[in-house]
């Protein structure tokens, strides 16, 4: 298995992209409106700030957007884009902008730039490796999610962040999302009342391939299409719960402030059959045990007569933990559902994507509206006999009307700017710190080693 | 405990692993909803599997001009210009700065006609008295990369722009994977196509006019030129381009409400050119110029445009009533 960066640059399939800037228009435009001579501004005073000088590895799909988001924050300076894919390379400069040199080897830019903080956005089984040697060279570490191919890598890269006390960010953006910290802070303040069950999915219809700019025939095809398309290889990817399922039962373990005690999949290639590795189609089935909060305990044993709804029965008391269950799915053959988290609690739901979330307060005690007001002189609640109640035939009529809560910001570059500033300060204390990285990397490779060995995974690793 | 096969079942088909026939040759089409319409693309090829892969990649471009450009979205670049108070400027992308330089560039060249500030200040107040415009209102510093607007009540909106931008991106992205004969369609007003389509012939699309005063439509056009972009701006009553109407045409654009120019007359633009972009420009200042206006402009400016577009002018009088080659001015039979 290829388990190093250290290999020869990727060929370079540019003799067969034609025209890759066919008119050179927004060249010839900036050139023009020098000479059309833009009336020159004062750029209004600003606070002088200091920058943090960032290497980027790895500047394809994601890493460009990395690139993008960091050159419009003005505490980042990009000195550096590392790339062994020469197209990818060249796009990632273009969007780093003047100033940001090239690289096709990971140590000597390390050696070379010095950079504060490395940006990882490498496939997933480099991470490791490269997030290490970034904190030898005494740098912050950004590195994408998933945070490691394997659960030993895992471990063994935790204990150096916290044995050099190092900066180091999991790029988990809902951490950063103003919708997902509400959704939490609600989860943390009991509105949604005890947390029963979490249900999860990223659903989409599409074959999840990069193209390759080379015909099937080839020399180069194979060579390319692993590096374009690891996400469906084994040796390279974790499949759909290292690439989305991570993000999601990040929001579980966030929700839940813990891990899960095992997992139980079931996942195979049931519709893109053509020659990918890793599954297309994964349901999960995580269980956390959480402890009985004191203020349940006293409602169960009847010292507290609180108003919860369907409050759990008295052996709550001898029983001092209760399990939440969370399924989680990501298929590639139907897109209904999309992407969200919907979080169950006992006094309502939250409904949760990047850019909308919506908390439906669950119904109390059925009021059909048979009673009568006024009769308090008697013990007997009053009913009218015989009265129907109004259907509807909208089967989501029970939800009610949700609160709604709004996307104020892009997520990737509130939590780029968070990183900065930790880095900036010294702060160890990043939005998505190691453990929390940790955790999620568990959380989602036992849900494959549960796939591929057929039972539950219990999580020994929390 | 197992409730899998120790062995996936062995695979049904295998498309990864031959060559497609070369005679083969199928029109794939992949779709998606972006800057509040739907992006199409369709491309021509023996690869299926290949095609359909860079179509997705191209509308995830066409997504990714979408995320940068977009008045909506909280998480866009335009919509946190938008939303930046006067006098604090910021720092944005590379790609927004070479956007807004090259608006810039536009509006000196159509002498303001093309102002995506005037169109943003009226998108937030259609009611403005006095409506900014784009050098009064938002400073550039292209050194910095820094914006900031000089005064509020002023955004920027690159609807149209932005469609076209997005076009051409995705064109270059069909390209840089190989794909040699495709269309695009962004929400059946700007065209993109090059190469042939089905029956490996030019690509052809049909325009009907559904809100003619005639119960039918009576006029279509075909667009057969091997490399072009065709936005269009009112309605269409008709393109009669290439003749013969074909009985399988590769797309039917049925055409929406026309534009009311000063005149209050119902009035329609289109143009083709090499670029989405300039033709999407193009299309929108042409007709606030006015006919007499934009061939005057044409004279003064077109050296500045990149290929000769095609203009087609009408109104819902009198139909088609001009066709010209922007930079030579020669009048085409309508």
């Amino acid at each position: 298995m290829k388990r190093s960066f250290n290999q020869e640059p990727m060929p370079n399939p540019k003799p067969f992209l034609t025209q890759w800037s066919r008119r050179q228009f927004l060249a010839s435009s900036a050139a023009s409106v020098a000479a059309l001579s833009i009336p020159s501004s004062h750029v209004p005073a600003q606070e002088n700030r200091e920058q943090v000088r960032i290497a980027v590895v790895g500047s394809g799909g994601r890493g460009s957007d990395l690139i993008r988001k960091l050159t419009t924050i003005s505490t980042a300076r990009i000195v550096s884009v590392c790339d062994i894919y020469p197209p990818h390379l060249e796009r990632g400069l273009e969007f780093a902008g003047a100033g940001a040199k090239g690289f096709l080897d990971y140590e000597k830019m390390l050696k070379e730039m010095r950079p504060d903080a490395v940006v990882i956005a490498t496939p997933l089984y480099l991470h490791f490796e490269m997030a290490m040697l970034a904190l030898a060279s005494d740098c912050a570490v950004f590195c994408e999610k998933t945070m490691c191919y394997s659960i030993d890598q895992a471990v063994r890269l935790r204990e150096e962040v916290k044995r050099r006390n190092a900066i180091f960010q999991v790029g988990l953006q809902r951490r950063c999302n103003a919708i997902y910290r509400q959704a939490i802070a609600m989860v943390e303040t009991g509105m949604l009342g005890r947390i029963t069950a979490i249900k999860s999915q990223w659903h989409r219809n599409n074959n999840w391939r990069r193209p390759v700019p080379v015909p099937r025939d080839h020399p180069d095809w194979e060579r390319l299409e692993k590096h374009l398309n690891w996400r469906l290889y084994w040796d390279y990817s974790q499949g759909l719960m290292a690439e989305l399922g991570s993000h999601q039962m990040d929001v579980a373990n966030w929700a839940l402030s813990r891990g899960p005690k095992r997992a139980m999949t079931s996942a195979g290639i049931d519709y893109w059959r053509d020659g990918r590795e890793v599954f297309d189609n994964v349901f999960c089935v995580y269980e956390y045990e959480l402890p009985v909060s004191d203020s349940e305990k006293s409602a169960a044993d009847g010292s507290d007569t609180g108003s919860e709804p369907g409050s759990p029965h008295s052996d709550a008391v001898s029983s001092p933990t209760y399990t939440v269950r969370v399924t989680y799915s990501s298929i590639q053959s139907n897109a209904f559902e999309g992407a969200s988290e919907l979080i169950m609690g006992t006094r309502g739901t939250l409904l949760l994507t990047q850019q909308k979330g919506l908390f439906y307060k669950e119904d109390g005690p059925l009021d059909p509206g048979w009673s009568q007001d006024g009769r308090v002189d008697q013990d007997a609640e009053v009913v009218t006999s015989g009265k129907t109640l109004k259907m509807k035939n909208d089967p989501w009529a029970h939800r009610g009307k949700p609160y709604e809560i709004d996307s104020t910001a892009d997520d990737t570059r509130s939590e780029l700017v968070e990183f900065l500033d930790c880095v900036l300060n010294q702060d160890p204390a990043t939005p998505c710190n190691v453990d929390v990285g940790y955790e999620d990397a568990v959380t989602a490779l036992i849900a494959n080693q549960s796939a591929k060995e057929g039972k539950p995974i219990e999580n020994e690793w929390s | 405990m197992s409730w899998l096969p120790t062995d996936p079942t062995p695979l049904a088909f295998t498309k990864s692993d031959a060559m497609p026939d070369p005679a083969s040759k199928v029109v794939t089409v992949r779709s998606r909803p972006a800057m509040a319409c739907a992006f199409e693309a369709r491309t021509l090829g023996v690869d299926v599997e290949a095609l359909e892969a860079a179509s997705e990649a191209a509308l995830d471009e066409v997504c990714r001009i979408e995320s940068l450009l977009s008045w909506f979205d909280p998480a866009s670049e335009i919509y946190r210009l938008n939303h930046t108070p006067v006098g604090v400027p910021i720092q944005v992308d590379v790609e927004l700065m070479r956007i807004l330089e090259d608006c810039w560039s536009w509006y000196v060249l159509t002498q303001g006609v093309f102002d995506p500030v005037a169109a943003g200040a009226l998108r937030l107040d259609s009611n403005l008295k006095e409506v900014p415009r784009l050098p009064d209102a938002l400073g550039l510093d292209a050194d910095q990369r820094q914006v900031w607007w000089k005064m509020s009540v002023a955004a920027v909106d690159l609807g149209g722009y932005g469609k076209g931008y997005a076009l051409d991106r995705a064109y270059e992205a069909l390209r840089v994977y190989g794909v040699t004969d495709a269309l695009l369609n962004g929400g059946g007003s700007s065209f993109l196509g090059w190469g042939n389509g089905s029956n490996d012939k030019p690509w052809q699309v049909v325009f009907e006019d559904l809100s003619s005063e005639k119960s039918e439509p009576v006029e279509s056009g075909i667009m057969k030129e091997k490399h072009w972009a065709l936005p269009l701006d009112g309605q269409l009553s008709g393109l009669s381009f290439s003749g013969t109407l074909p009985s399988m045409p590769d797309l039917l654009v049925r055409s929406g409400k026309s534009s009311i120019n000063s005149n209050n007359s119902p009035t329609y633009c289109a143009v083709a050119s090499t670029s989405a972009l300039e033709a999407e420009v193009l299309s929108t200042t042409l007709l606030a110029m006015g006919l007499d206006g934009a061939r005057d402009w044409l004279t003064h400016e077109v050296d500045c445009l990149e290929a000769d577009p095609l203009v087609w002018w009408g109104n819902r009088s009198e139909g088609w009533v001009d066709l010209f080659h922007a930079k030579t001015q020669r009048r085409e039979e309508i």
